[in-house]
């Protein structure tokens, strides 16, 4: 929209249930080949995504449909494939780009078409994917729809989370069942996902909008301090610390004295933005190039200063070191803004300030992945869905700061939770929202979200600075495939099974009904009698 | 979107209020704790011309205990009912409701008048009284008249409100130390209206066996008589058949609306039997 001068937009909460984004609906005709072991022969696949009334711009209207192919195969390796997708336009919103874009539906279709085989099969779940996931010494890795897996050891992430949950407990408490008369089930999903990749990738897509080098500012203050300059932008992730530490690694400056400016485009590089699970390889690449040659000019000075070469010179704890001794930044930096006078004709007329752009030595985007294992219980006389334990095994490469990429994860999962069992946006047969105020669109509130046992992997992307991958959405994606196998396993005893999120009281207690129809076709029995 | 402009009013005594809800001609609401009015004003479903702000009336903020019960006041909140500045005559009944109702910050300033007044079938006052078999009193321009709670709700939002009449107070009757309770509603996630409540209050002392179906889609089912479905005995033992039956006479048609009414219900009646 063009309208030549500036817009202020307020909208209250029915406004924006009932006028924005309309995500994540994506219905699936799936048949999976597999032999008894549990090895996958072949994944068949009709996916249908709902993309509403418009495309939002760059291209929105395509985005998921044309991802749900590529990403289908998931973390696994099998050698037929055949995936068609279609992209239909309806007349509710349009669809966006959220947490996990394509990647939660697409997880939540595999991996619970993989607790079919594995039931099929007689073994366990986890049996069926350790047989089929892609082994740490076939990295990197080409897969069956030409992702370049960077680099990771999927098993041994499924194994971690095996190892922390009582599998054999909850199958004897199903055997033994539990004193409420409720159900147990534990249920897993491996997922890898595919974030900040490049120019190549987007360019393929043939989109109007496709991300080239990211860049970024770095200067020495006169103080010696360090202000960053990005045009990614931190909306609640903690860029402020993670690209902080980021030119501490390389500069040494205190991280108090680190100040980071973003989010205004007057002040900043050019940038796409902070999407796609890209900020901390991209803005963090660019910050580190940017630091790395601030550090080169702080040296060219520092060694004048110390009157000795470049060469002879060291950074370390905020200072350059000689032979002679050594001058702190604040030092150099006085002298570049205050003392000109005693700089050498040759100075780099740059000063202390830098702009330098970043691109991984591969742009096909890192893989980070993780296993997922969520343990619940299941009222079958109410349908309701207890979370009693989750576990999330993840690997993002080198973590910069594991409470930041557990803040992360937190909260995807949490998200992931409420696409799991309550978020839905609920029409009836003339249209009309249902679903227009946080009564009726329900969200998990504290109460609702489990605090999930987390545990690290790192194992480093050969392409990025540090190894670093980006993992920004991931925990969005795997919790209503993992809630909703569990669930399945819950209610296998009575022949019930749910193939749709999220997973409410009522879509239990319809599953159950039907297992008993099917059941008893003649007498129907009436739950409650 | 915001409420529409209208005038505010906040009387002292409930005289004043009455006369201004008297007025011909304007579109009258009372407002109370505005946890569901305030809510409704925002998303223009109510567009009055004047609010009337009882909850300065001094009046409707006492209890009054009584040799057989308690009188609360329409503008006492749940958070004094559940933080004890209610006297509970219940058995723990009213404390333990209302520290269900919602979040702290609802319960802080929401009613039990206005609770009742807005009518929702899913909240919990509506069927814990109902259950308890307490009373509640209206005045209006024509005097006073205290009628059972569960008539005073006609149907969903719906109350037994003539022109004029202002719910001034609910009696809830004093159980017998013998008496015990049970309550269960099913909600997805806290602090959510419930999708289904079951109430059930025993005092054979006074002869009371008192079931409670709610959170449907009108007003509660209140079983005046539950003996046909939790026994006669000293425990209580549930069929289901017959709460079945009854919901489905009282238009209940869904049987897996059905199911989880009666599921509710049997769990109030078993935490009735081990309270």
């Amino acid at each position: 929209m063009r309208c030549g001068h500036p817009v202020r937009w307020l909208e209250d909460r029915r406004e924006h249930l009932t006028a924005s984004a309309n995500c994540r609906e994506h219905h699936y005709r799936i048949t999976v080949y597999a032999d008894r072991d549990g090895s996958l022969r072949g994944v068949d696949c009709e996916a249908t995504v709902d993309s509403g009334a418009y495309s939002s711009y760059p291209f929105s209207a395509c985005l998921e449909a044309a991802q749900v192919a590529s990403i289908l195969p998931g973390p696994y390796d099998f050698p037929a494939y055949r995936c068609r997708t279609w992209s239909v336009a309806t007349n509710k919103c349009p669809i966006l780009p959220y947490r996990g874009v394509a990647r939660t539906g697409v997880c939540y279709a595999l991996e619970l078409m993989l607790d079919l085989v594995a039931h099929k099969a007689g073994l366990e779940p986890f049996e069926v994917r350790m047989k089929n996931l892609v082994r740490p010494e076939q990295m990197p890795f080409d897969n069956i729809t030409n992702k370049h897996f960077d680099s990771g050891d999927y098993p041994e992430a499924l194994r971690r989370a095996l190892a922390s949950v009582d599998l054999k407990d909850v199958r004897k408490r199903q055997k033994r069942g539990e004193p409420d008369g409720r159900l147990v089930g534990a249920g897993l999903a491996v997922y890898c996902e595919q974030g900040a990749h490049g120019t190549s990738v987007y360019a393929g897509w043939g989109i109007p909008m496709v991300p080239g080098h990211e860049q970024a500012t770095a200067r020495m203050t006169p103080d010696g301090g360090l202000e960053l300059r990005v045009g990614v932008h931190s909306h609640g992730q903690s860029m402020e610390t993670t690209l902080a530490q980021t030119a501490h690694e390389i500069l040494g400056v205190e991280i108090a004295k680190i100040k980071l400016v973003h989010g205004d485009t007057e002040y900043t590089p050019y940038s796409t933005g902070t999407w796609g699970s890209r900020g901390a390889v991209m803005a963090g690449g660019a910050v580190a190039a940017a630091a790395r040659e601030v550090a080169r000019l702080a040296k060219a000075i520092g060694a004048h200063l110390l009157q000795t070469d470049i060469e002879q010179v060291a950074l370390r704890d905020g200072a350059v070191h000689g032979k002679s001794g050594s001058v702190t930044f604040a030092e150099i930096a006085h002298t570049w803004y205050r003392r000109p006078q005693d700089l050498p004709a040759s100075v780099d007329p740059r000063g202390l300030e830098a702009t330098m752009g970043y691109k991984p030595g591969r742009d096909t985007g890192t893989f980070s992945y993780a296993a997922h294992i969520a343990t619940v219980a299941v009222d079958p006389e109410t349908g309701e869905i207890e979370i009693l334990d989750y576990v999330i095994v993840e690997d993002g490469g080198r973590l910069i700061n594991p409470m930041v990429v557990e803040g992360q994860i937190y909260g995807g999962y949490a998200q992931g939770v409420g696409t799991a069992l309550y978020e839905e946006m609920k029409f009836d047969s003339s249209g009309q929202p249902l679903a227009s105020s946080l009564a009726d669109y329900l969200l998990p509130g504290p109460t609702e979200v489990l605090a999930p046992r987390l545990h690290h992997m790192e194992t480093l992307s050969p392409y990025t600075e540090f190894g670093v991958k980006g993992l920004g959405e991931g925990g969005a994606i795997a919790p209503p495939a993992a809630i909703g196998n569990a669930v399945n396993d819950a209610l296998r005893p009575l022949g019930a099974e749910l193939l749709h999120s999220p997973m409410t009281p009522r879509r239990v207690l319809e599953a159950i009904a039907a297992a008993r129809r099917e059941e008893a076709p003649v007498a129907l029995e009436e739950p409650g009698k | 979107m915001k409420a529409v402009n209208f005038d505010y009013a906040r009387p002292r005594d409930i005289e004043a209020s009455l006369s201004l809800l008297a007025e011909d001609g304007l579109s009258v609401k009372v407002m109370a704790g505005s946890q569901s009015l305030g809510p409704m004003l925002n998303m223009r479903l109510v567009q009055p011309d004047l609010l009337v702000d009882i909850t300065g009336v001094e009046e409707l903020r006492q209890v009054k205990e009584e040799a057989d019960g308690v009188v609360i006041g329409a503008c006492i909140t749940h958070s004094d009912i559940e933080d004890g500045r209610v006297r509970d005559v219940t058995g723990g009944a009213l404390p333990s409701v209302a520290h269900g109702i919602a979040y702290r910050a609802v319960r802080n300033r929401g009613t039990v008048g206005g609770s009742l007044t807005h009518a929702d079938p899913a909240a919990d006052w509506i069927s814990i009284l109902a259950a308890l078999g307490a009373t509640v009193t209206l005045r209006g321009p024509n005097g006073a008249r205290t009628i059972p709670v569960e008539d005073y709700m006609l149907g969903a939002l719906e109350p037994d409100l003539r022109p004029g009449e202002l719910l001034v107070s609910a009696k809830v009757p004093r159980l017998s130390r013998t008496a015990r309770w049970g309550y269960h509603k099913l909600c997805r996630k806290t602090g959510e209206f419930a999708h289904a409540i079951g109430a059930f209050v025993v005092d054979p002392e006074r002869g009371v066996c008192r079931a409670v179906i709610g959170a449907t889609e009108s007003r509660p089912i209140v079983i005046a008589d539950a003996r046909p479905i939790v026994a006669d005995g000293a425990r209580e033992r549930f069929d289901g058949r017959v709460a079945d039956a009854l919901a489905s006479s009282a238009g209940m048609s869904d049987p897996l609306d059905r199911q989880t009414h009666v599921v509710a219900l049997r769990r109030a009646v078993e935490r009735a039997a081990y309270r």
